[in-house]
């Protein structure tokens, strides 16, 4: 059941990444992985937010699995923001290690950053 | 005219479908992972940690070996890309794990962990990029 369950939210969490991102790298036409960026943000916001929300609350375990696993583990990536630093820096010289060095920091502290005001939110909700 | 819109709207069509699939895919694999080291001595923390750098090094490869041929299936990146490989690792965890370290005042490990986990993902990736961009 936990499978399905997971499968059909990361499918989701999937398909919304791929919408979310494409619009965000369409809107802001840079050379920067915006789009990796803005869902990764969003994602770790809400898992503050869920993690704030599940605290001392009774709620169910497949519903936290769906929406914290499935879903934001779908819409959420690691991957492709390491694969676009690597990317950056071989992208080459001074610029490019400036450029994947700013992509490895950034999103690490926003989204450390996003996480503690979602769970700030949460509490306060 | 026509035809060529309704080919490319059942393009995209396709293409989201090859997202969700492989994001089932990809989450369910996550789970499986997460199941097996939860029954060790293992932390959970080191279950996102392996299934980031694996993931990392699959995409650093199949993104270099993607772009290196000029007959590539444009649903391979939409499924391995954004769907298995963007579902079976997860960046929403991962700074969650760091925040609740933080706050649990285990500071060695909340400093250690994103440090290690960008690393060597970093590291697993180039050498995706490598292999998959050598002839």
């Amino acid at each position: 059941m936990t499978w399905v369950v997971v499968g059909a939210f990361g499918a989701l969490g999937a398909l919304a990444r791929y919408g979310v991102s494409g619009i965000a790298q369409l809107m802001w036409r840079t050379t920067f992985p915006v789009g990796t960026l803005v869902v990764n943000i969003t994602g770790a916001f809400a898992a503050g937010l869920l993690l704030a929300l599940v605290t001392g609350r009774d709620v169910p375990d497949l519903l936290v699995t769906a929406a914290g696993v499935g879903f934001l583990g779908g819409y959420s990536t690691f991957s492709t923001w390491m694969v676009e630093s690597v990317l950056a820096a071989e992208s080459g010289g001074r610029v490019g290690l400036r450029r994947a060095a700013e992509n490895l920091v950034v999103p690490l502290v926003a989204g450390v950053g996003a996480v503690a005001i979602g769970f700030a939110i949460g509490q306060w909700i | 005219m026509t035809d060529r819109l309704n080919l490319s709207t059942s393009i995209t069509g396709r293409r989201r479908f090859a997202v969700a699939a492989g994001g089932a895919l990809g989450a369910v694999g996550r789970v499986l992972v997460a199941d097996v080291v939860g029954r060790t001595d293992f932390d959970v923390l080191w279950a996102t940690f392996a299934v980031n750098i694996v993931g990392s090094l699959i995409l650093g490869y199949v993104v270099a070996r993607h772009a290196g041929r000029s007959r590539s299936s444009p649903f391979l990146i939409p499924f391995v890309g954004v769907g298995v490989l963007g579902a079976f690792t997860t960046f929403s965890l991962f700074s969650a794990e760091v925040f609740e370290l933080a706050r649990a005042g285990d500071w060695v490990v909340a400093v250690a962990y994103p440090l290690l986990s960008i690393g060597a993902g970093f590291a697993a990736a180039l050498l995706g990029v490598r292999f998959g961009g050598s002839k």
